[in-house]
């Protein structure tokens, strides 16, 4: 069915300011971390190639700016997407407040056809702070991931490299979970469709 | 006003006195007295058809005269005077009797004619003065004033609008919002030979087309003009709430609101300049200092006041050059007829001596010698008069200015080219980080001495710092390169900056002296930017460097709070403050935000996406192909250059270069990753392999400038300033319906409304505010009081207080009054009791709480509430005059029902709260121990024994229990006042609707009727005035319901197709006969007319169409036609037959009364 063309998925990372979506792209992709970044402005991808169950599939991993203004530039590029990563600071609450609005918003702006079963990710990032900073209990985090359908949830550090191998494998599986999925007028917001099961057999044409 | 009145003057009824035909067969007295006479016209009482014909013969003419009015019969010598006009009987009637009471006896004491009218002229001219002060009603232009009273009258719209000109047309369209219009288009008529129509698109992209405008480019400028600047409010109000920027509270700071806007009145950086009265001389000027400032980059508190041509020349100078002298408040500025040629903006305060030179005659010469010793000639080409008058201007601007001559020199000493140039060895210390730090690049191969050298010998013969005149030697050493130390200073210069800097002197420490510990939401934003700014650059690896970085940028945020703070804001400034000090910083920051990149830091970034839009527009136009690739692809331009804010010519001479491999590519990925590596790449050789050895050197970097330069010059700032205009429309309501959904989503409770009802919550009160304050002012996006009473209005019927029911309903006018004052008074009530954090505003949370409560309450809860409004000392009693206050309460919000049964309960109500405490207490003289266990008696009685009649909860509770009426007011009745409905069906209300229907009406009868029953009935209605069943009538037509305005919406969207060719127009119904004539294009074109017009204070507008098209056109035509066979054996008939269909347009207004008085 699926097409053995090579596959480009395409991940989103979001999250409020600072909590750390550079780094945590940066530490997956090139297995570095530095200081000196710079704030995001607008949007920036890196990509690596990974197997995932045995295929070769190419990551196509955007970084957005996190502060609120920035999302009514018009998302462009949310359109497509495989999976979206919610990223927020464990030693910050409001991040992890926000979570729900990049959710909604999200959602709103890809418009997936099926909103309830998008896969997301969740990053509690930056748990390599003390202890004593930290505000979201990893409790907490599980249960909003679960009131959200079941979204699954990690705890990073993109500076020590804590489990950010791990939540992109994760990231990358579900994404081609998506891109697998026998969407087959994804394309084609507005299809017309003469005879169902006709129309199936066409698929791959694209 | 001292005056024998017992109750004030009704309003809107009184006109100024105007001549007029006592005996005018088209009025019908109704009242008279010894100098007045009440009169109707016949249109209201007549036949229905007849009454179609003449409201259509007015509407055509432009003179809609309300059926009632009043005259004053002057002397059989002279004309008679127009006094009063209404739209109802009741006006009408209250004017009388205010005519009655305070110029009756007035009159009756005096004896000559002459005086008499004098007498009345002067009371109804001060009358109506002092009522329509701030309306055109008082303008000298009488067609104006026609105008401007019809306007408000058939709008519905708020006080502050005011009617800006208004222009003939044919229309289409139902009152229109400026706001919400998202497009406009001029747009060619089918039918005409010339572009003679608008187009308008609003925001839920319905079509409105207005054809036949005889002065379209005119109508257009204004009207575009008006939406900018409604637009300007709208994305302000659009703002996040609260301002990101705004101190967050902390208790060792006690917010002192008069304190905090003094710190923030500046000079010149209110965004948007406070609203002048909108007039049509208004906006013109308005645009014209807006161009001024624009063009030298002043502040907006300059206004263009002469503006001459002159030749220039100084000592060093060769020649004269010709060009345009202009004078502002505080300075001079000069631009030659070449602009590259020569230019200087010179401060007044920078003047020493003004002399002129009398050489020769006729010839007209200041010599001016500035602070810098050099001496400007200017001569002024024109007359004496001319060049007094410029003169005079400038002597009396000079003197305001001296005041600002004595910060000169402080200012001068933080001028880097005043040490370069007058004390080389004393280096002034003020400057950027690139001091200690040093400056990027190696200024041995950027040859920065040399430089210096060249800048040395540029402003010792032309200027330095606030008086350089620039020339184009001056753009050439710009280009080559600045000089490390002088670039602040420049850059400061060339932005205007510095002007701003000098004027708002002191303002930078003072705002770090004021907040300084402080936190807002934008200070913590900066926070966390701080060290993602410049991190390469060492300064900022460093406490002293990022402390820096730190003060500007806060400082900005509490200096604009609305905008705060917005990623890149750090990255700019982390760079400029390279090269110069924090408070140049601060004002190129300041200059950078609000003029030259206006919107694009703001918290909905619209300056950013309209950026978008004019980049995509360009592409389009310049590169077709490429942009249908990307169409095809589905890549959005605006993904790969925002990090990249570079000029529009740059960007598209990037397109241009890497064309061939972007049409190659498919997604946005691929997009992003070409050109990333192009800028990679900038500093390669961009012809490696070519032979020539030239053209090896050249890097990519001098490729692009070059392709920029030579094939995207025509990209000016006045073209892309244009299309930030017609574009900005559309950007606003992309960024609305975001913010709305941000708004919605942050509110913590959301009561039990569904999100329908928010989202229609949200709109009214967001359109609350948009009408109700003046912007520029606010500091606050909470809703105030009075806002509140119009939001209120919106909602619930029985809070609308200026509509007629107040007037309506039986009573004087000045019961009317009290009942008003009570309808504030309760509204009041209720906004304290919403306003939850007592700040003395409305956040739209507080108002989605205070709305559920009563909505979603229950019968008890709201008695409660009740009970707890008027309680007002809140001991949990009401006394006797806050009783009575409730049952007045009560009154005003029954008022609209007609039934006696809502009366009956409130007076009930009264005698029970009265009667139960006092029985209660005459049984009770003493209380009784056993009475008392339970709490409700006990208390009642204690009550009753110190204050005779005081009622607690409880017994509150009881009473109203006690009563059907009353308990289903709090069961249901109270909660179902409040409609929550899409504003949309709202629009179409109003008097326009109205005579359209009735004329919709009688065209159905007519059909009906077809042909033959005119002579029936015409006799019977003048026989039968039957003004109950009249008034009736047009009651059904202002209860317009909603389902049938929104078909008529639905109408105007079906026929756009169309809507250019007025003939197709009677698709919308297909009863209009067709018109006999139809080849006749000359009447049609001439003869529609409505008014299009353009409303006011810098908003919103309205279009209106007093009437449909031609299909109403043929009907009035046809109706004529036989209604001159029907009468044919009056003498002029015939005539007017001929008239009517041959050219009506030719008719005069005033003919209109003759032929009626014909007919």
């Amino acid at each position: 069915m699926a097409s053995r063309k090579k596959v480009l998925l395409k991940v989103i990372i979001l999250g409020d300011s600072g909590v750390g979506k550079t780094s945590l792209m940066n530490q997956y992709v090139n297995k570095k971390f530095s200081n000196q970044y710079k704030a995001t402005i607008g949007a920036d991808f890196l990509t690596k190639e990974v197997m995932v169950d045995d295929r070769l599939v190419t990551m196509q991993i955007w970084d957005t700016a996190g502060q609120e203004r920035f999302q009514s530039l018009g998302v462009a590029f949310y359109r497509g997407a495989d999976c979206c990563v919610l990223v927020y600071d464990v030693n910050n609450s409001k991040s992890f407040e926000t979570l729900d609005s990049w959710r909604d918003e999200f959602l709103i702006q890809a418009s997936p056809r099926d909103p309830e079963n998008f896969p997301f990710v969740v990053l509690g990032n930056k748990i390599d702070m003390e202890e004593s900073k930290r505000v979201v209990s990893q409790k907490r985090a599980m249960t909003w991931c679960q009131s959200k359908g079941n979204i699954p949830y990690f705890e990073t550090s993109a500076k020590e490299a804590i489990n950010v191998e791990n939540a992109f494998q994760t990231i990358a599986k579900n994404a081609l979970q998506q891109e697998a999925d026998p969407d087959f007028y994804n394309d084609f917001p507005d299809p017309i469709k003469i005879d169902n099961d006709n129309s199936k057999y066409d698929t791959c044409a694209c | 006003m001292s005056h024998s009145s017992h109750f004030d003057p009704p309003r809107g009824v009184f006109t100024l006195p105007t001549p007029c035909e006592l005996t005018n067969p088209f009025w019908d007295v109704i009242k008279t007295s010894e100098h007045f006479n009440l009169q109707r016209t016949k249109a209201s009482n007549i036949n229905s058809f007849y009454r179609g014909v003449i409201g259509t013969i007015q509407n055509v003419f432009d003179t809609k005269q309300p059926p009632f009015r009043i005259v004053f019969r002057a002397e059989p010598t002279s004309t008679s005077l127009q006094i009063a006009v209404s739209q109802t009987e009741k006006g009408i009637n209250e004017a009388w009797k205010w005519i009655e009471d305070s110029l009756f006896l007035g009159l009756t004491k005096l004896d000559d004619p002459g005086e008499k009218e004098n007498y009345v002229v002067t009371k109804i001219n001060s009358l109506v003065t002092r009522q329509d002060k701030g309306t055109d009603e008082v303008s000298e232009d009488e067609s104006v004033r026609a105008a401007s009273r019809a306007f408000r009258q058939t709008f519905d719209i708020a006080p502050t609008e005011r009617l800006v000109n208004f222009y003939s047309c044919a229309y289409r369209s139902i009152i229109q919002e400026l706001k919400d219009i998202q497009d406009l288009l001029k747009e060619r008529s089918k039918r005409g030979m010339v572009a003679d129509s608008i187009k308008v698109i609003t925001k839920d992209s319905q079509e409105h087309f207005f054809s036949n405008l005889f002065h379209r480019d005119e109508t257009y400028d204004t009207l575009m003009q008006l939406t900018s600047q409604s637009m300007q409010r709208l994305l302000k109000n659009a703002a996040i709430e609260p301002a990101p920027g705004k101190f967050l509270f902390d208790s060792s700071f006690e917010p002192n609101s008069d304190k905090d806007k003094s710190v923030l009145k500046f000079n010149s950086v209110v965004p948007c300049s406070p609203m002048v009265p909108p007039l049509k001389k208004g906006l013109e000027d308005q645009k014209r200092d807006k161009e001024f400032q624009l063009y030298f980059n002043l502040p907006t508190t300059e206004h263009l006041m002469e503006e001459c041509s002159c030749e220039f020349s100084t000592l060093e100078m060769k020649e004269y050059i010709n060009g345009k002298l202009q004078l502002s408040e505080g300075y001079l500025t000069f631009v030659a007829d070449n602009a590259k040629n020569c230019s200087f903006i010179l401060p007044l305060y920078t003047v020493r001596r003004v002399e002129r030179l009398n050489s020769r005659t006729n010839i007209f010469a200041l010599s001016i010698s500035n602070w810098h010793q050099m001496k400007l000639t200017l001569q002024i080409n024109g007359n004496k008069a001319l060049c007094d008058k410029f003169c005079n201007t400038l002597r009396d601007n000079l003197k305001q200015q001296v005041r600002h001559m004595k910060h000169l020199r402080s200012f001068l000493s933080t001028c880097f080219s005043e040490a370069l140039l007058v004390d080389p060895k004393k280096d002034i210390s003020v400057g950027g980080l690139g001091l200690i730090f040093g400056f990027p690049g190696d200024a041995k191969k950027l040859r920065d001495k040399y430089k210096t050298k060249l800048w040395i010998e540029y402003l010792q013969t032309h200027g330095r710092n606030l008086t350089l005149i620039k020339n184009p030697y001056f753009y050439k050493l710009v280009r080559v390169g600045l000089p490390n130390r002088l670039r602040g200073e420049i850059w400061e210069l060339c932005s205007g900056a510095m002007f701003l800097r000098f004027v708002n002197d002191g303002m930078y420490e003072k705002l770090q002296k004021d907040y300084a510990g402080k936190v807002s939401l934008s200070t913590e934003e900066i926070e966390k930017d701080l060290n993602r700014s410049l991190p390469e650059y060492t300064a900022y690896q460093t406490k002293e460097g990022i402390n820096t970085l730190r003060r500007v940028l806060t400082a900005y945020s509490w200096k604009d709070p609305e905008l705060g703070y917005c990623q890149a804001m750090n990255i700019v400034t982390s760079a400029i403050l390279i090269y110069m000090s924090e408070e140049q910083a601060f004002w190129i920051l300041s200059v950078l935000c609000d003029r030259m990149l206006p919107g694009y830091y703001s918290t909905s970034m619209y300056g950013a996406i309209l950026d978008q839009l004019i980049f995509e527009h360009y592409v389009q136009n310049k590169m077709p192909v490429l942009y249908e690739h990307f169409q095809n692809v589905d890549v959005q331009l605006s993904v790969a250059y925002l990090p990249w804010a570079l000029e529009y010519y740059s960007r598209l001479a990037i397109l241009k270069i890497n064309g061939d491999e972007l049409l190659t590519i498919t997604d946005d990925g691929q997009f992003i990753h070409v050109l990333k590596q192009y800028f990679g790449a900038l500093d390669q050789p961009a012809h490696p392999k070519n032979k020539n050895e030239k053209t090896r050197e050249t890097t990519k970097f001098n490729e692009l400038m070059m392709v920029a330069f030579k094939e995207f010059s025509s990209i000016t700032t006045e073209s892309v300033t244009e299309l930030r205009r017609t574009h900005q429309l559309k950007v606003v309501h992309n960024i609305e319906s975001y913010t709305k959904r941000g708004q919605i989503r942050n509110l913590k409770d959301t009561s039990k409304f569904s999100k329908n009802d928010i989202s229609i919550i949200y709109d009214k009160y967001y359109n609350a505010q948009f009408y109700g304050k003046q912007k520029s002012e606010r500091n606050d996006s909470r809703m105030d009081l009075n806002t509140f009473y119009r939001f209120l209005g919106n909602i619930a019927g029985w809070a609308k207080l200026d509509d007629d029911n107040l007037t309506k309903e039986n009573g004087s006018p000045r019961d009317n009054q009290g009942r008003r004052l009570v309808g504030y008074e309760f509204i009041n009530k209720l906004f304290i009791h919403f306003d939850r954090s007592t700040s003395g505003g409305l956040s739209l949370q507080d108002v989605v709480l205070g709305l559920g409560e009563i909505v979603f309450g229950d019968l008890l809860s709201r008695m409660e509430l009740f009970f707890n409004l008027h309680d007002s000392d809140k001991d949990g009693y009401l006394f006797k005059e806050e009783i009575l206050q409730m049952s007045e309460s009560f009154l005003f919000i029954f008022r609209n029902r007609q039934d006696d049964g809502h009366l009956g309960s409130v007076s009930n109500f009264i005698k029970n709260a009265f009667e139960y405490t006092e029985s209660m207490g005459e049984t009770n003289g003493v209380p009784d121990p056993h009475l008392s266990k339970t709490n409700e008696i006990g208390n009642l009685l204690t009550e009753h024994e110190e204050h005779n009649t005081r009622m607690s909860l409880p017994s509150f509770r009881m009473i109203i229990l006690a009563d059907g009426y009353l308990e289903e007011f709090f069961d249901s009745g109270f909660a179902t006042t409040f409609q929550f409905i899409e504003p949309t069906e709202e629009r179409s209300k109003g008097l326009g609707r109205e005579i359209f229907n009735a004329l919709m009406t009688d065209g159905m009868k007519l059909a009906g009727k077809f042909g033959k029953r005119l002579n029936n009935a015409r006799p019977k209605s003048f026989s039968s005035p039957d003004r109950k069943s009249s008034n009736s009538s047009s009651k059904k037509y202002s209860m317009n319901s909603p389902a049938q305005s929104t078909t008529s919406i639905m109408n105007s969207n079906n026929t756009t197709e169309s809507a250019n060719d007025n003939i197709n127009l009677n698709n919308s119904s297909s009863l209009l006969i067709p018109r006999s004539n139809s080849q006749d294009s000359f009447v049609s074109v001439e003869s529609q007319k409505s008014i299009l017009k353009v409303q006011g204070n810098d908003s919103p507008v309205s279009f209106c169409s007093e009437e449909e098209d031609d299909g109403l056109m043929q009907e009035v035509d046809r109706l004529l036609s036989e209604f001159s066979i029907d009468e044919a054996d009056h003498d002029n008939s015939s005539a007017l037959s001929i008239d009517m269909q041959d050219n009506t347009s030719l008719l005069e207004d005033d003919d209109v009364d003759k032929l009626l008085q014909d007919i």
